[in-house]
C-alpha cells in the first residue's frame, strides 16, 4: 500500500542521529517553523541509532522512521556504519536516509553514496541557508515524494 | 803520470839460486818496487798467502816443489790465485810453455834474464792486473748496485701493491653510504687481503659492553657475531691505549705469557692462535676494534700487514663519519618534513574543526536575530549586528585557511596544463566581477606547462581578481604573457591599478597581510599567499615590479621540463 506520507493523519516520524546539542536544537526550531506535522526523534550516537531502528531495547517502542537525517561524525558507531546497517536490512533499507553533515571531503561523500545514502548535504554555516536546507528535505522528501507507508 | 810513479808494487820473486835473486831484487827494487823473496815452492806459498803480492816471479825448476806445481797451488788457493805468475825458464820448448799457461800463468820470461825485458813484462802485467782489479771492483760495485735496486724495486712494489690494495677497498668502503654495508665490506676485503681466517669488527658501546658488528669467518669455525662481551673485557686503560692508537700484536697464543686468563678462555672459544687487532678512531673517540684472527696456525704478522690494517681502519673511520653525518641529516630531512606536513595537516582541521563551533555561533546568532529582532532596543539589535559580522568574517578566515593548507594537503599531480586554457577557466569564474567593473583581460602566447591545472586556475584567477579588485579610477586592464627565459616560462599579470609601494613588495605575500583598508577593499589577505604557495609547490617563483598609482606587475616562474 503506497501513499503520500503528507496524506496521513499520523505525523510523520523522523529520526535524528546527531550529537551536537546546537544542532540537535536549531533542526528543531527550523522543523518547529515548517508546515509538516511531524515528530523529530533523536539519538546522539551510531550504537542508539541502530537500536532505534531495530527496536532493541531501550528502544523496544520506537516507532518505524519515514526518514533518518544522519550525521557521519558520531560516538561509538560511525555515521556511516550506520548508513550501512540501514541499507544491508531488508526491513529497513527502504527508508530514505538523508546525510547530513559539516564535512566537504570528498571521500565521505563517495562513500555515503557507495553505501546507498539518498542524498548528501553539507550543513550550512548561517541560518539562512541552513532554514532553506531543511524546507527542502520537508519539501522534497515530506511532501513531493511517495514513500512506503507501514 | 811519470814512470817511476807508476812502478809501485809487491813482487814475489821465487827462485833457488840466490845469485840470480840478489841480482833481479836489486833491479827491481831500484826500479821502485817493493820485492819479497822466496827460496823454494813451499815458502813461495805461504809468502804469497801473507803477503798477497801483486806479481810473482816464478822460477820452473826449483828442487822439491818445482814452479809448475807451486803454481797449480797458488791458483788452487782462493787468496792466491788471482796474483799473476811469471814464470822463468830456460825452457824454451813449446809444450812446456803450453803446460805453464794451463796452470794459469800470464807470461814466460827467459833465462838470462834481460832486465829490460823482465821491467817491461812486470810493468805489463802489473797494468792489466791493476786494470783487472779494477774491473772486478767496477763488477762487484754494480752487482751492489744492481741489488739494492732490486731491493729497492721490491719495497716500493710491496707499497704499490699496499697503495693498490688500499685503495681498492677505500673505494668499496667509501662506495657504501649505508653504516652496515661499510662493515661488511672492510671484513669481506681484509680477510681476503690477510687471508685470515676471521675479520672482525668489534663495536665499543658507550655502555663499556662490547660485541661484534661485522665477521668474515672460514667457514666451519665458530662465529663471533652476536656474542655480547661484558664492561670488564676492555677496562677503561685498555680502551684509553687503544684510543690512543695502539696496536696488538698476537703471534701465537699458546706461548704469549703476557695474554690474560679471562683472553685464554676466549681465544680458545673461537679456536684463535694468532691476532692483530687495530683501533678505530672516529673524531678522537675509539669506535671499535678491526680484528684479524688466525685459527689454523700461529702466526707472525709483518709490519706490511700491521701498517695495512691500520691504514684500512682510518678509512674505515673516515667512511663511518661521513655515514653517520648522512645518517644524521636523513633524519634531521625526514623530520622537518614529517613536521611539515604536520603543519599542514593542523592547520586543515584545525580550520575544519573551528566550523563546527562557529556554525553554532552564526546560527543562534542569526536564530535571535531573526526572531526577536526589534523586541530588544536598539543597542541590543546593534550588538547582535556586530556578532553576526564578527562571526561571518570568522567563517570567511576560517575558509581562506582552508583554501591556504589544502595548496599543500589536497593538491593533484601534475599533468601537461595548458595555461591558456586555464587563464580562461579564470575568466569565466570571475565573469561577473569582470563585467561589473567593465574589466579588460587580455592574454596571448601561452604555453603548456606541468602543473596542477585546478591549482593553475586559481593562481590566475587570484591575480587577475587582485587587479581588478586593487583598480584605479580607470577601467581596469590585466595582460597576460609568458616568455622561456632559460629553463622556466615566465608569466607576467600586468594591471592598470593603484600600485604598491616597493618597501611592500614581499610582504603582500604573508599570509593574512593586509595594506589597504577594510572597507574600500574587503578581504583577509589571502589570495597573493595562495598565489605563492601554488608556485611554490610547482617549483618556481613569484614577486611584484610595482610603484604607486603605476600598476603593478605580477611575475611567476614555472619549470619549463616540469619539477624534477
Amino acid at each position: 500500500m503506497v501513499k503520500s506520507v503528507i496524506e496521513s493523519l499520523n505525523p510523520i516520524e523522523i529520526l535524528l542521529v546527531e550529537d551536537n546539542p546546537g544542532d540537535i536544537r536549531l533542526t528543531q526550531e527550523v522543523l518547529k517553523e515548517g508546515q509538516i506535522c511531524n515528530h523529530l526523534n533523536v539519538v546522539d550516537d551510531g550504537e542508539k541509532a541502530i537500536a532505534f531502528l531495530t527496536h532493541t531495547a531501550p528502544y523496544s517502542h520506537a516507532p518505524n522512521p519515514h526518514l533518518v537525517l544522519l550525521d557521519l561524525n558520531l560516538p561509538r558507531r560511525s555515521g556511516l556504519e550506520v548508513l550501512e546497517t540501514i541499507k544491508t536490512n531488508e526491513t529497513l533499507k527502504h527508508i530514505p536516509v538523508i546525510v547530513f553533515t559539516s564535512s566537504h571531503a570528498e571521500e565521505d561523500i563517495m562513500s555515503a553514496y557507495n553505501l546507498h545514502a539518498n542524498c548528501y548535504i553539507t550543513k550550512p554555516i548561517d541560518l539562512e541557508h541552513f532554514t532553506r536546507s531543511i524546507k527542502s528535505i520537508e519539501d522534497f522528501w515530506l511532501s513531493m515524494v511517495e514513500l512506503p507507508s507501514e | 803520470m811519470s814512470e817511476d810513479t807508476a812502478n809501485t808494487g809487491t813482487i814475489l820473486v821465487v827462485d833457488d839460486t840466490p845469485t840470480n835473486l840478489e841480482v833481479l831484487f836489486d833491479f827491481l827494487n831500484n826500479a821502485g818496487f817493493k820485492v819479497l823473496f822466496a827460496e823454494d815452492g813451499e815458502s813461495a806459498l805461504e809468502k804469497a798467502h801473507y803477503a798477497a803480492p801483486d806479481l810473482i816471479l816464478l822460477d820452473i825448476l826449483m828442487p822439491g816443489m818445482d814452479g809448475f806445481e807451486t803454481c797449480r797451488r797458488l791458483k788452487g788457493s782462493q787468496s792466491t790465485a788471482a796474483i799473476p805468475v811469471i814464470f822463468l825458464t830456460a825452457l824454451t820448448d813449446t809444450p812446456e810453455k803450453v803446460k805453464g799457461f794451463a796452470l794459469g800463468a800470464v807470461d814466460f820470461i827467459t833465462k838470462p834474464l834481460q832486465y829490460e825485458e823482465v821491467l817491461a813484462r812486470v810493468k805489463t802485467h802489473l797494468r792489466l792486473q791493476a786494470l783487472t782489479q779494477q774491473l772486478q771492483d767496477q763488477n762487484a760495485r754494480l752487482e751492489r748496485e744492481v741489488q739494492e735496486r732490486t731491493q729497492a724495486e721490491a719495497a716500493l712494489r710491496q707499497q704499490n701493491q699496499r697503495s693498490q690494495l688500499l685503495a681498492g677497498v677505500s673505494l668499496k668502503i667509501r662506495q657504501s653510504l649505508q653504516i652496515n654495508d661499510i662493515l661488511q665490506t672492510s671484513v669481506t676485503e681484509v680477510k681476503a687481503i690477510l687471508q685470515a681466517d676471521r675479520v672482525l669488527i668489534y663495536r665499543l658501546w658507550p655502555d663499556g659492553t662490547g660485541s661484534g658488528v661485522a665477521e668474515a669467518v672460514q667457514p666451519g669455525l665458530p662465529e663471533v657475531m652476536g656474542v655480547v662481551f661484558p664492561q670488564e673485557v676492555f677496562p677503561p686503560e685498555s680502551r684509553e691505549q687503544y684510543r690512543q692508537g695502539r696496536v696488538r700484536m698476537l703471534a701465537d697464543a699458546n706461548r704469549d705469557q703476557q695474554v690474560a686468563a679471562c683472553l685464554v678462555d676466549f681465544l680458545r672459544q673461537f679456536w684463535v692462535q694468532a691476532k692483530l687487532v687495530v683501533p678505530i678512531i672516529t673524531q678522537g673517540d675509539l669506535w671499535g676494534l678491526l680484528i684479524a684472527h688466525q685459527c689454523s696456525a700461529p702466526r707472525h704478522w709483518t709490519t706490511f700487514e700491521s701498517e695495512l690494517l691500520q691504514q684500512l681502519a682510518n678509512q674505515m673511520a673516515i667512511a663511518l663519519t661521513q655515514a653517520q653525518l648522512l645518517e644524521q641529516e636523513v633524519l634531521q630531512r625526514q623530520e622537518l618534513a614529517r613536521s611539515n606536513d604536520e603543519l599542514q595537516k593542523f592547520a586543515y582541521v584545525a580550520s575544519h574543526d573551528l566550523q563546527e563551533p562557529l556554525r553554532m555561533v552564526t546560527s543562534y546568532l542569526q536564530l535571535l536575530e531573526r526572531r526577536y529582532k526589534g523586541q530588544l532596543d536598539a543597542d541590543a539589535d546593534d550588538f547582535i549586528q556586530f556578532a553576526v559580522d564578527g562571526a561571518l568574517r570568522m567563517r570567511t578566515l576560517i575558509n581562506d585557511l582552508l583554501t591556504y593548507s589544502r595548496v599543500g594537503t589536497q593538491g593533484r599531480a601534475f599533468e601537461p596544463t595548458s595555461s591558456t586554457q586555464a587563464v580562461e577557466r579564470a575568466i569565466a569564474n570571475l565573469k561577473v566581477a569582470i563585467e561589473e567593473s567593465e574589466a579588460t583581460v587580455t592574454y596571448h602566447g601561452l604555453p603548456q606547462v606541468q602543473a596542477d591545472p585546478t591549482q593553475l586556475t586559481q593562481l590566475f584567477q587570484n591575480l587577475i581578481s587582485n587587479g581588478i579588485k586593487f583598480r584605479s579610477e580607470a577601467p581596469a586592464r590585466v595582460a597576460i604573457e609568458a616568455s622561456q627565459k632559460e629553463d622556466v616560462w615566465l608569466f607576467s599579470v600586468q594591471d592598470n591599478g593603484i600600485g604598491i609601494d616597493p618597501q611592500y613588495a614581499d610582504q603582500i605575500f604573508v599570509i593574512f597581510q593586509r595594506l589597504n583598508n577594510r572597507i574600500a577593499y574587503p578581504g583577509t589577505g589571502i589570495g597573493l599567499a595562495v598565489c605563492k604557495k601554488i608556485v611554490e609547490r610547482h617549483g618556481g617563483k613569484i614577486w611584484v615590479q610595482s610603484k604607486p598609482n603605476q600598476g603593478s606587475t605580477f611575475y611567476f616562474t614555472i619549470p619549463a621540463g616540469g619539477m624534477s
